[in-house]
Formats: C-alpha cells, sequence, structure tokens
C-alpha cells in the first residue's frame, strides 16, 4: 500500500459519503401523494418497521391523509387519541386552507411543525416522529409522538455514595437534559443540540450555564464537535477520545460522571457538558487534576472530613504507584537505609524465595491486576469466591510454600489497596507503576526519583481545552487553593476558580 | 512564534534552584575549611553588581533573548559569533552538571553501573522536561524548591542531635583577606554568576514584572538556603573532614541519627541532588538549543532537543577523565577564569554597546521630535 492507494481509498470514501449525503437533498416533494409516500418506501426500503396508515376525514370522504412512522420508536396513544380521531372526525368541509387548519386546529399534539426538507422529514420518522402527508400540498407536518422505554432513574453503581442524591443518568437523553433542567428554576442553563454520525446521526447536547461559562473553552468544544467526521457515536466515550486533546499521557483529559448533581456541580464552576443520546455517562471539560480526587460526596459531608478523604486519596495515588517501585529500591539496592534487625527478618523471609525481588514484585502485581479484572466481570457471588481464591491461594499458600517472600504480600496488598481509593486514575496509575518500577530495577533510588519525576512533569504539561490542569495550584491566594487539596466550607468558597469562568463572584459573604 | 509566559514568582524560584545546583552536592567551595560560610555571603555581594547588569539588558530589551539583542548589536557575523560561544558554554556547562551528577551517583551508591546508563536515563528525563516548555518548568521548579526545602530544613534540624558541633565554626575569620577575596571570587562565578544563562529566554518572563526584583530575591534566597547547607555541614564534619571530602554535603547528612530508628538518611538527600541536577541541566539543555535555534535560523527549539541532548551527554562523558580531575577543574580556578568571559566579559561588552546605543535612539528620537 502505497501513498497513492490510500489517496484513491480516501477519495472513493469521500465520494461515497458525499452521495449518502446529497442522497436525500437531491430529492424533492411533489404535489401528488402517491409520488410522496413512493419517496419516503424507497428511502425506507426493506425495513419493514415502517407503517403507513390512511385516515380519511369523515364529513367529507375525499379528504384523506397518510401518517408515517417508525414502529416502536412511537407513543401509540398519541396517534390513537390525537391524531387518528381528531383528523377523522373535524369537521373539515369546505375549509379553504385544509393544511393550515390541521396543522393549528386539528392536530392535538404538543410540538408540531411544518417542513419540506425530506431530509429533515427522514430525520424526524427515524427519530420517533410521525409525519402527515395530505393531498395536492408540497409540504407536510411533522408532530412529536416520540414514545419508548428506557431504564428507570436509578443510582449508579459505579458511583455510590453514602449521602446526598441518589439519582442517576438513564440513557435517554430527554431524560438526563431534564435531571438537569429541574436543578434550575432560573433561566441560567443552556442546551445547544447537534447531530454527530453519518450512520446512527446520535443526538448531542452542549449544556452551560451562559452567565460563568468561560467562552474560550465553550468555542473550543464547539469546534472540536464540529470537526468530528465519524460514522457511529454508542457512547460519550467515542466522542471523549474524539475531542481529546492530542497527547499520548495516560492521564485524562475529560470528566466522566453518571450524577447530575456532580454535573451541575462542575457547570456552575463554569465547565461545559456534553450529553450522548443512549449512553447515562456525561462528559464535563475542561478537567482539573485534582478533579480526579474530588468526590460527590466531598461537598455534602462536613468540609473538615472530606478534606482529610481527599488528602487520603492523594496519599493513596502515590502510595499505589510508589510502593513496589520503594520496596524495590529499598531491598535490592539501599539496604542500608532499613534498620538493622528488620532487614534480618527480611532477608530471613526472603531466604527460600526462588525469584529475586524484582522479578518477583512484577509477577506478583500481574496476578494482582488479574484477580481484580476478573472480579470486576464476575457475577457478584462468583466474585466473592474469586476474591477468597485469590486471598487463600495466592496469599497464604504462596508464602507458606515459600515461594513468595511474605513482605511482598504485604506490598502488594497496600498498593492493590490503594488503587481502589482513586478509581478515576486508574489506567494511569497502572502504567505509572510499571514505568516507575522498570526505572528502579534498573538504576535503584535513583530510578525511582527519574521514574517519578517523568510523572510529574507529565501532570504538569497537561493541558484540557486549553486549560492547564494544575492552573493556580501553586497559588498563594486563598480563594483560588479552596477547592484543590483541602475543601473549605460554603462559607468561605466566595469566588469560583477564576480560570474557569467569566465570572468569579458565586456569593454573597454569607455573615 | 508563541511564547509562553512564566510569572515573576516562579522565575525566582527557577533561578534559585538553578543556582543551587551543583552547589548543593559539591558544598560550595570547602577550601576555607570553617570560614566557608562567609565566602557564601561575599559571593553574593559579589555578583550583586553584575546581576544587576543581567537585569538592565533584560530591563532595555524586555521582549529580546540575549541571542536576539546580540544579533541586533554586533550585526549577522560578530552576533553569531557571539551566539556560538554563548551557545557552548550552555552546552559545556550542562555537561559539567551531568558528570558532576553521574560522579557523585557512581561514587555514593553505584560503583558499577556505567556511567552511560545513569546520564542517558536522567537525560530522558531532561529532555522531557525542557520539551514540555518554560512554564512547565518553572511549575517544576516550584515543586523542586519545596522539597529542597524541607530536606535542608529536616536534616539541620536532625543534625542537632548529638553529631553537631558548633565548635567548628570556630577560629572565626581565621583567613588572610586575599584567600577569602579569592574564595568568594569562586562562589561568584561556580553558582552565583551561572545564571547569565536565564538571559536566553528571560523575555519569557511575565510582563509588568521587574527583572532586577527576580534576579535580587533569587540571589538572596539562594544565598540564605546555601548559608544554611553550609553551617550544617561545618558543624557536622570539622573544618578537616570538609575539606577532603567529594560530596560534604552527602557525607553530613550520612552522619546524622535521630534515635535508633532514622539513620542513615543520606538516600533522602540523595532525592535533592538528582532533582536539582535535573532542573540545572535542563535550563542548560533550553539555552543551547535557543542557541542553535538562532544560529541556524530555525524555527522551533524543541525539534533540535534530542540530537542536542545526546550531545550534551557524548560531552558529559569525555568533559574529564575522572572526578579527581573534576574538582581540581573547579578548585584550582580554571572554571573561573573560563566562565568569567561569558559570565562578565560578554555581558558587560553587551551591555555597554546596548547603552550606548539605546541612548542614540534617544537622541534620535528627541530631536526628530524637536525637528517636528
Amino acid at each position: 500500500m502505497g501513498i497513492f492507494n490510500k489517496n484513491k481509498f480516501n477519495k472513493k470514501l469521500e465520494n461515497s459519503i458525499k452521495e449518502f449525503n446529497n442522497d436525500l437533498s437531491k430529492y424533492k416533494l411533489s404535489k401528488k401523494i402517491d409520488e410522496n409516500l413512493k419517496l419516503l418506501k424507497s428511502i425506507f426500503k426493506n425495513n419493514e418497521n415502517l407503517k403507513i396508515r390512511k385516515i380519511v376525514n369523515s364529513s367529507n370522504p375525499k379528504i384523506f391523509c397518510y401518517i408515517v412512522f417508525m414502529n416502536g420508536m412511537i407513543d401509540p396513544k398519541i396517534i390513537n387519541d390525537n391524531i387518528i380521531k381528531s383528523f377523522s372526525t373535524e369537521n373539515l368541509k369546505g375549509k379553504k386552507n385544509i393544511f393550515d387548519t390541521v396543522l393549528t386546529e386539528t392536530m392535538q399534539v404538543n410540538e408540531l411543525k411544518k417542513s419540506e426538507d425530506v431530509r429533515q422529514i427522514v430525520e424526524a420518522i427515524a427519530s420517533g416522529d410521525t409525519v402527515l402527508l395530505l393531498d395536492k400540498e408540497k409540504k407536510v407536518i411533522i408532530l412529536n409522538t416520540r414514545g419508548y422505554d428506557y431504564r428507570s432513574i436509578s443510582e449508579p453503581e459505579s458511583e455510590k455514595i453514602l449521602a446526598g442524591p441518589r439519582e442517576g443518568f438513564t440513557e435517554s437523553l430527554i431524560v438526563n437534559i431534564s435531571l438537569l433542567q429541574r436543578k434550575f428554576r432560573t433561566p441560567q442553563l443552556k442546551t445547544k443540540y447537534m447531530g454527530i454520525g453519518k450512520t446512527t446521526n446520535t443526538n448531542v447536547c452542549v449544556c452551560y450555564i451562559e452567565s460563568v461559562v468561560n467562552k474560550d473553552v465553550l468555542n473550543e468544544v464547539f469546534r472540536r464537535l464540529k470537526k468530528i467526521d465519524i460514522d457511529a457515536v454508542l457512547d460519550s466515550n467515542y466522542l471523549l477520545e474524539l475531542i481529546d486533546d492530542k497527547n499520548y499521557s495516560p492521564f485524562a483529559r475529560v470528566h466522566t460522571s453518571e450524577r447530575p448533581d456532580v454535573i451541575v456541580g462542575k457547570l456552575l464552576e463554569g465547565r461545559v457538558a456534553i450529553l450522548v443520546d443512549g449512553t447515562p455517562v456525561v462528559l464535563t471539560v475542561p478537567l482539573l487534576f485534582i478533579e480526579n480526587f474530588q468526590s460527590p460526596e466531598d461537598y455534602y459531608l462536613r468540609a473538615d472530613y472530606s478534606s482529610i478523604a481527599r488528602i487520603i486519596r492523594i496519599i493513596g495515588f502515590f502510595l499505589t504507584i510508589c510502593t513496589p517501585a520503594f520496596y524495590v529500591a529499598v531491598e535490592s539496592f539501599h539496604q542500608e537505609m532499613i534498620p538493622t534487625a528488620l532487614f534480618i527478618n527480611m532477608a530471613i523471609e526472603r531466604e527460600g524465595a526462588p525469584l529475586p525481588t524484582s522479578l518477583e514484585i512484577i509477577v506478583m502485581l500481574i496476578i494482582f491486576e488479574l484477580l481484580k479484572e476478573t472480579g470486576i466481570r464476575m457475577p457478584t457471588k462468583v466474585g466473592d469466591a474469586l476474591s477468597i481464591v485469590g486471598a487463600l491461594v495466592i496469599g497464604q499458600a504462596a508464602v507458606e510454600a515459600e515461594l513468595v517472600a511474605a513482605p511482598m504480600l504485604i506490598v502488594v496488598g497496600i498498593t492493590g489497596i490503594s488503587s481502589l481509593l482513586v478509581p478515576k486514575l486508574n489506567s494511569s496509575v497502572i502504567i505509572y507503576r510499571f514505568l516507575i518500577l522498570t526505572f528502579t530495577i534498573f538504576l535503584g533510588f535513583l530510578g525511582f526519583i527519574l521514574g517519578l519525576s517523568i510523572m510529574i512533569i507529565n501532570i504538569l504539561n497537561q493541558k484540557s481545552f486549553g486549560v492547564s490542569q494544575v492552573e493556580r495550584m501553586e497559588s498563594w491566594n486563598p480563594q483560588d487553593i479552596k477547592d484543590q487539596i483541602i475543601r473549605r466550607g460554603w462559607r468561605n468558597m466566595v469566588k469560583r476558580p477564576g480560570y474557569l469562568t467569566n465570572n468569579e463572584i458565586r456569593q454573597g459573604k454569607n455573615r | 512564534m508563541l511564547t509562553e509566559t512564566v510569572s515573576g514568582k516562579k522565575m525566582i524560584i527557577l533561578l534559585s534552584t538553578f543556582m543551587l545546583g551543583s552547589t548543593i552536592i559539591l558544598g560550595g567551595s570547602t577550601v576555607l575549611g570553617q570560614d566557608s560560610w562567609v565566602s557564601v555571603i561575599t559571593g553574593a555581594l559579589w555578583a550583586f553588581p553584575i546581576v544587576i547588569i543581567y537585569a538592565r539588558i533584560v530591563q532595555l530589551y524586555p521582549n529580546k533573548n540575549i541571542y536576539e539583542i546580540c544579533l541586533d548589536l554586533f550585526g549577522n557575523f560578530f552576533g553569531k559569533v557571539i551566539i556560538f560561544l554563548f551557545s557552548w558554554y550552555a552546552l559545556h556547562l550542562g555537561a559539567l552538571v551531568l558528570r558532576n551528577f553521574s560522579e557523585f551517583i557512581q561514587i555514593s551508591s553505584k560503583t558499577e553501573t556505567p556511567q552511560i546508563i545513569v546520564l542517558l536515563s536522567m537525560m530522558v528525563v531532561i529532555f522531557y522536561l525542557v520539551k514540555s516548555g518554560i512554564k512547565t518548568m518553572g511549575r517544576w521548579s516550584l515543586i523542586v524548591f519545596w522539597v529542597i526545602c524541607l530536606v535542608v530544613i529536616i536534616s539541620f534540624i536532625f543534625s542537632h542531635t548529638g553529631a553537631d558541633n558548633f565548635d567548628n565554626l570556630l577560629p572565626f575569620l581565621n583567613h588572610t583577606p586575599g584567600e577569602f577575596l579569592i574564595d568568594s571570587f569562586y562562589l561568584f562565578s561556580f553558582p552565583y554568576a551561572e545564571v547569565v544563562l536565564f538571559l536566553t529566554f528571560f523575555n519569557s518572563l511575565q510582563r509588568g514584572e521587574s527583572p532586577y526584583k527576580v534576579f535580587l530575591y533569587a540571589l538572596f534566597i539562594t544565598m540564605i538556603i546555601l548559608l544554611v547547607v553550609a553551617i550544617r555541614n561545618i558543624t557536622l564534619l570539622g573544618p578537616e573532614m570538609l575539606k577532603i571530602s567529594f560530596f560534604p554535603s552527602y557525607v553530613a547528612t550520612r552522619l546524622i541519627n535521630v534515635g535508633k530508628f532514622l539513620t542513615k538518611i543520606e538516600g533522602i538527600v540523595m532525592i535533592n541532588f538528582i532533582l536539582l541536577g535535573i532542573t540545572k541541566t535542563a535550563v542548560c539543555l533550553l539555552a543551547t538549543c535557543k542557541g542553535i535555534t538562532h544560529l541556524f535560523d530555525l524555527k522551533d527549539y524543541k525539534a533540535i532537543a534530542i540530537p542536542i541532548s545526546f550531545f550534551m551527554v557524548a560531552l558529559a562523558m569525555i568533559v574529564y577523565p575522572n572526578v579527581i580531575e573534576m574538582l581540581e577543574f573547579a578548585e584550582r580556578g580554571y572554571y573561573c577564569v573560563y566562565a568569567s568571559l561569558f559570565q562578565v566579559i560578554i555581558p558587560l561588552l553587551i551591555w555597554i554597546v546596548a547603552e550606548i546605543k539605546n541612548k542614540k535612539i534617544i537622541e534620535l528620537k528627541t530631536t526628530i521630535h524637536k525637528v517636528h
């Protein structure tokens, strides 16, 4: 495959895409109802879900209409009562402009519009609307009859908390928006819809709060969303990867959550939320690094307690990354740092172990990751059994058989437990844990510091939508750092983070 | 080219971490024994006027780095000659610092690891830091600075657990003024005046920040920390031990012993050395890259950072045959003489020419004003 072939392939692809898009816009509605019906039928060829029904007006059998809808996407009650019943019983005899009468008087549907654009009509049918065609008209009426089942609102499994609201997003975009909107009894929440994905044309909604959003970030979000050229969007992660900064860093630059309260909190600090139809996971940008350590619960519990929890999470983050490497550095390079009595103990423990420390720790960490991964994917009951097997077989048996030194199990245990403290950083934690471990195995304490330095430079270097992820972390201004490592009480958080918003003042003094 | 800016505070910290750099390992000058802390102060006093001149150059051309100033003042040919000399100094200094660190690591812990491995692995981090840009370097230096302060303060406090002896500071001022003068010039050229390299990217300073403030604060902060380190080393080691040890800070912290638990914490002190070494070499690498960029009229320094960092490693390998020669190069004063060309003579030349040109421009402007 040379460059030429690739270009040819690209051209072919472009042409087929163009054909697909032009396909619909080249069609025009005609005055004859039969031809319009035929057109719709040919567009939805081989799709037996499409239903067409003729309705005749009782006052004048010469007046009739067709309704076209997609079975399963509609609410039959609306079609029966508010469309079929009203059209057939309405007295249309002698009305001059039947189309306008039907549009304004007959149809008892909350949302309706007229349209001539074939593309719009097709999109409406595909998304559950009903299209009403009248004879001798070059336009149609699109009626909102969407209605399909979705999962009810429940607490998200991945973000369970003890205090605070328990609702979570569902797969329906409209429901999700309503979950956000019902927290604002003001016109502040803005929503902008767009369709992304050439085959699925998935509904994507960008939400922000007009008075606080940072316009640069907002424009950047729209710019990146408009640049997307993809086949299908089935989850918000599709968008996440496409709008992300081009960067090989393993740390996330977009925040994801399934909780409306979290998203509203982010919006109120000037961030932009992106909701995708068909998934409960909502994105917000930009992401600051400290957000990885914030939990929604932090704001529902006492400030001092949540500050302590946050500090513990940060310690956990460093522990899970550094513990194995530090153990290797001390155990095999800098034994002088261990008190002598302890070192003798450790040496006795290690006596029978067949593998060198460095290899042993890599094997144990991989086994731990295996256990964790299987535990997550298994049904709960199997998962419980698995953890027992893991603890007994890997833990006790390995030590008793002198395959593994006992201190090693403590190290792996600390690493594993503290990794659960920062679920949002899971992937980056694993990558950096092994990177620092590799450096340490070759260079001891020096390698440990060098590996850690690479990670820290990576964090300092990161940008999310033009905002540095550690922006103002180093500031001495109390308002800048009140919600970073420690959370102060609401009395003290007078300002919003200034680099995220145009409107810094959050509240009055409350004194 | 879009330039990133650094706030004045971060620039101060970056300057101090740069100056602390390898000095914190080599412990400054140890020739004067118990009086070596005096030359920390007198060296800073020496550095005071030259640092003012650096700041003045920056103030005259706030939007340009020293390479651009050279091209402006001396034309294309002579400007490029000075650029070449300056980038050579940056490259050489980077190599010297790298070698100091690899030598230290070989002597202190990894006696059998080839130095090239240590050098290359350090270079990976340094290269990444330089590629991340000046803004990240500013943030990085802030973290490094706090780690250093913590380690220095902790080791200073812990040194008061029996191992130290304040009698080691006596007899007070037991050297001739000539000795003090020479020693303070040694300290002037080794950490303090090396900040001349910052002129190569001082235009990244945020608008409205005073360069005088940045230079002087950095000088002061560095002096205080070096003073603490010097006093710690003297009280722990005594003048004779101080003179014979290669890396006094490392040897000194080895003596710290808190109860029976906290012993041999020199491994922790090694953090200091590594972090500072990374920062100092990164500044040197950045200065070199910018110099080469201007020398060959390239667009972006990041593209040539890889070859230059390899070149720096290679130079660090061949720059000294062994550690004795490394210490002699510094201690016998060869370095002072060699460095004064870049630290004093070239900046003085640039400053004088810049002042004359600036005066002419102002005169020209006023005459034009009068004619109109």
